[in-house]
């Protein structure tokens, strides 16, 4: 990881706690809504099934692919933002 | 196999079978998963999971081994699907029913039937079909089967075998054995048929294909299941494993396996139909049965024959058939011994697995094709375009002589009143020959043609009759002979115009030659032996047509060049002389209006100062060209000044030419007539003056009244700028707007000004650069009076502006007047000065 986004950076900085899941890196407002509409509408909720993925990437990427139609790029940086903060705070 | 219809836990399964260390399948995951499972599947062998595979799977066994159907169980959950789909797997203990029938007793044989799971549900229909499987299995089989669900038994060496993939083995083993097995065999049947029964049914109904990992996968799993059960045996039996293993078999791996199901303590009687023996087993049982001497001592030959069959074909009659637990079939049919009673459904059932593996292979392999299909499409595009290209050239090159249609008038076949051979038609004994002639000729012909064409020879594109009988002239071709053929084959090349070939009128040697249409003409010049051949447009040599080519295009181009050139030229030449003309007469023009402007002010003065008549009223010409034209200019002038007192002398009614005296001199004098009103206002009368700012009314400077501090907009409407109805000029807008922009100053950046010629008003409008700008110039065009009309200024929206004048939002550089005179500033400077005086 070269540079990480200011996004990136607040969300590894402290607990998830609440946070709706728009303030995932990567999230943005189509996405967020996408992920709502799934009932993933908080970032724990991702965080959840970033677990469940075992924290892996190829999964995960395929898996954001899946139920929001990410990108490579927003999924990428989804994942690097939880594994960032799992490695923080787990 | 669908992928989709697995259940979650099956799912999760095979995942783990190719060693993908999955999570937990949930609704949100499973879709992902299946994904994944098909990318392994199709993708990567199970090549790497297999470590991990089999570790599990041993794990799995051991903890089971206490009782060897136990292990069997313990494969099922692994695949699950199987299992379930299939008869329901009664413990390896239990025998089933069904089995029993089919089974006659056979003491000699051996099963070991490894049950797993079976995947299909057709199995049903078709345990029918089981108990002839175990029959074949044992040859000597008048007793009801007996199944051992002990034992597993896969050889992973076996790969070969295992293309369909399926786990079941059926092991039969050699009559030879049978008694000693049979007593075991009595044994009442056991669930184990059921079990076989379940393979053979998916082995029969396995449609899907089986990856070759899949079977390494199976395999491991198998053996990691015969070293539990093993263990279990040698618990039992007190066999060592260790011992077991021959070293012999090179076929074997490593593993130390253990054949372990034979042996009567597991079985009671049914057995020998379901033994389960992987390869490995084979070997170890021998090996357990010599040195245990264990009951079974058939089973361990025969397993072992089985695995060295499977190995190196010694011609030993047993057939396998195996089935995996994974949910596989495999069966793997071998020579049979005439011993054995029911080889034939077995080899039936495996023939038909083995089709259906090789359907399965050749589909992956059309599969990996369908992928590559546009590169090969591409591929063969290019090539048969070459193939094209290539077929062209050679039809080109192709000697166009002679095709099969040729019109050969034959005169024994025509049905002409009066055949003349060599006039009409050709006898047909001499046919073969002209046409042998022609073929000679042609190439020659082609040759001259192309030398001619590209080589620039001099030696004639043609031949004649004479060169032709020189040429050919030989010791079996008299000259008569020939040139009657050179007469037939001037007819033939006349009916063929298809040859290339023409006949052509020679005229001295001149190349010009004349093609002949008639064949009259032709025997008219041959009579005058003028009469020749050529090929008028051979298939000129690649290079020479590219240089012909060349030399067209670069010739055309020329004279395209030259043409144009040309035309050029006399535009420009016309266009100068043109300018040429304007010039001089712009030149002619002015002369004549200083001639007259010096004889009109010659007069006035003339009138004013010397009322008495001292001076004379009258100039002369040469004074009056001296006066105008610079000596160093006298001589080129000459002609323009010609003009202008040709002009004068017709034109000019003003202005009389006479003789006078002048200084004792006798010379052409111009003397001003004049019109009565010019002498006596010359200069108020004058149009220039009518536009021009005449001062201001108030006062616009800062803080005034009149004027705001800051200007809301960049646009101005100016009023009272003109007089619609009175302005007759042709460039009267141009003033006014020169008027404004001399007004405003050069500080004053103007972008876009529109008179508007319609208005009563007299109405201009402005568009400034800036704000600042339209303030300065509000300042200094508001309350003047300009042509005897008070200006007011108002300030516009520039939405509005560029709504009435939408092209001025392009217009981004500051106006200049049109000229430097500062006309309408004139007056204003004027009373300025005269104020200031």
């Amino acid at each position: 990881m070269s540079s990480t986004s200011q996004k990136h950076k607040n969300f590894v900085a402290e607990p998830m706690g609440e946070k709706p899941v728009t303030d995932l890196a990567g999230v943005g407002e189509v996405l967020g809504k996408r992920l709502e509409s799934a009932g993933f509408d908080k970032a724990y909720v991702v965080l959840g099934q970033f677990l469940v993925l075992k924290k892996d990437r190829e999964l995960f990427q395929e898996w954001m692919k899946d139920t929001c139609q990410a990108n490579t790029k927003q999924s990428n940086d989804c994942f690097q933002c939880l594994l960032d903060w799992c490695d923080e705070f787990l | 196999m669908s992928v989709e219809t697995l259940s979650d836990s099956e799912l999760r399964t095979k995942l783990l079978e190719y060693g993908y260390p999955v999570g937990p399948v949930t609704i949100t995951t499973r879709k992902i998963l299946i994904k994944k499972l098909k990318n392994l599947m199709e993708t990567k062998g199970g090549s790497g999971s297999r470590h991990s595979m089999a570790a599990r799977f041993s794990s799995d066994d051991t903890d089971d081994d206490s009782s060897a159907t136990a292990k069997k169980k313990k494969k099922a959950p692994l695949n699950n699907r199987r299992q379930t789909l299939a008869n329901p797997m009664p413990p390896p203990v239990s025998t089933v029913p069904i089995a029993a029938p089919s089974v006659t007793k056979s003491p000699s044989k051996k099963r070991l039937t490894r049950n797993l799971p079976v995947a299909d549900p057709p199995v049903t229909d078709e345990l029918p079909a089981i108990p002839s499987i175990n029959f074949r299995n044992s040859p000597t089989i008048a007793k009801p089967e007996r199944s051992n669900a002990t034992k597993n038994n896969r050889s992973s060496k076996e790969k070969d075998d295992l293309e369909t993939g399926s786990d079941s083995d059926a092991v039969e083993e050699i009559p030879k054995k049978a008694p000693v097995s049979s007593k075991i065999n009595t044994a009442t049947p056991k669930g184990q048929n059921d079990r076989t029964t379940g393979l053979t049914a998916a082995d029969v109904n396995s449609p899907k294909p089986f990856d070759a990992n899949w079977r390494r996968h199976l395999r491991e799993n198998e053996e990691s299941s015969l070293r539990a059960t093993l263990a279990a045996k040698n618990e039992k039996y007190g066999v060592h494993l260790p011992k077991s293993n021959l070293p012999s078999s090179s076929s074997n791996t490593n593993i130390k396996d253990i054949r372990i199901k034979h042996l009567p303590s597991n079985l009671k009687p049914d057995d020998i139909l379901n033994n389960y023996e992987t390869p490995y087993l084979s070997e170890f049982t021998r090996r357990l049965s010599v040195q245990a001497s264990l009951n079974s001592p058939t089973l361990s030959k025969g397993s072992l024959k089985a695995s060295k069959y499977r190995y190196s074909n010694y011609g030993v009659t047993n057939e396998e058939t195996e089935s995996d637990s994974n949910g596989h079939f495999r069966h793997s049919t071998r020579p049979i011994l005439p011993v054995s009673s029911m080889p034939y459904v077995t080899s039936s059932l495996d023939k038909s697995n083995r089709i259906r593996t090789e359907q399965n292979k050749s589909q992956t392999a059309t599969m990996k094709e369908n992928k590559n299909w546009p590169l090969i499409g591409a591929f063969l595009l290019v090539f048969i375009v070459l193939g094209i290209l290539y077929f062209r050239l050679e039809e080109k090159s192709e000697y166009p002589l002679l095709p099969a249609d040729s019109d050969i008038p034959i005169c024994s076949m025509l049905k002409i009143a009066s055949p003349y051979p060599g006039t009409n038609c050709v006898p047909e004994d001499s046919v073969k020959d002209t046409l042998q002639l022609i073929k000679k000729l042609h190439p020659i012909l082609t040759k001259r043609a192309i030398a001619a064409e590209c080589e620039g020879s001099k030696e004639p594109p043609f031949i004649n009759s004479h060169d032709i009988v020189k040429m050919f002239l030989s010791s079996d071709m008299q000259e008569t002979k020939l040139k009657e053929n050179s007469h037939m084959a001037h007819l033939l090349i006349f009916k063929n115009p298809k040859w290339g070939i023409s006949l052509v009128d020679i005229e001295d040697g001149n190349l010009s030659t004349q093609i002949l249409d008639d064949m009259e003409k032709v025997f008219v010049s041959r009579l005058d032996k003028r009469l020749g051949l050529m090929i008028a447009e051979p298939n000129l040599p690649l290079q020479c047509l590219v240089r012909k080519q060349i030399l067209t295009v670069v010739s055309a181009l020329l004279i395209a060049a030259f043409g144009a050139l040309t035309i050029i030229g006399s535009l420009k030449m016309v266009r100068a002389y043109i300018d040429y003309k304007k010039n001089s007469e712009r030149a002619v023009f002015s002369i004549v209006g200083d001639i007259i402007s010096i004889l009109e002010l010659h007069h006035s003065t003339y009138a004013t100062s010397s009322p008495g008549g001292t001076q004379e009223s009258y100039l002369a010409i040469n004074h009056i060209r001296d006066n105008i034209i610079l000596p160093k200019d006298r001589k080129k002038m000459a002609k323009l000044w010609d003009k202008a007192v040709k002009f004068l002398d017709e034109n000019e009614s003003r202005i009389r030419r006479e003789v006078q005296l002048v200084a004792g001199e006798e010379l052409q004098v111009w003397r001003w007539l004049g019109n009565g009103t010019t002498p006596q206002s010359p200069a108020p009368g004058s149009p220039k003056m009518s536009k021009v700012w005449q001062g201001s009314a108030f006062e616009t400077m800062d803080g005034s009244v009149n004027s705001l501090n800051c200007s809301p907009t960049p646009c101005l409407k100016i009023r009272n700028m003109f007089d619609a109805d009175v302005e007759f000029e042709d460039d009267w807008e141009v003033k006014v707007k020169d008027a404004i922009l001399e007004k405003c100053g050069e500080g004053v950046k103007i972008l876009h000004i529109k008179v508007d010629r319609g208005s009563r008003e007299g109405c201009v409008y402005m568009k400034c650069m800036s704000q600042e700008d339209a303030g300065k110039a509000y300042k200094a065009v508001h309350g003047c009076w300009f042509d005897g009309h008070l200006v007011t200024v108002k300030y516009l929206r520039l939405e509005r502006y560029h709504e009435r004048f939408p092209e001025s939002v392009n217009f981004k550089s500051p106006l200049k007047p049109s000229n430097n005179k500062r006309l309408s500033l004139q007056a204003h400077y004027f009373t300025d000065s005269a104020e200031a005086n």
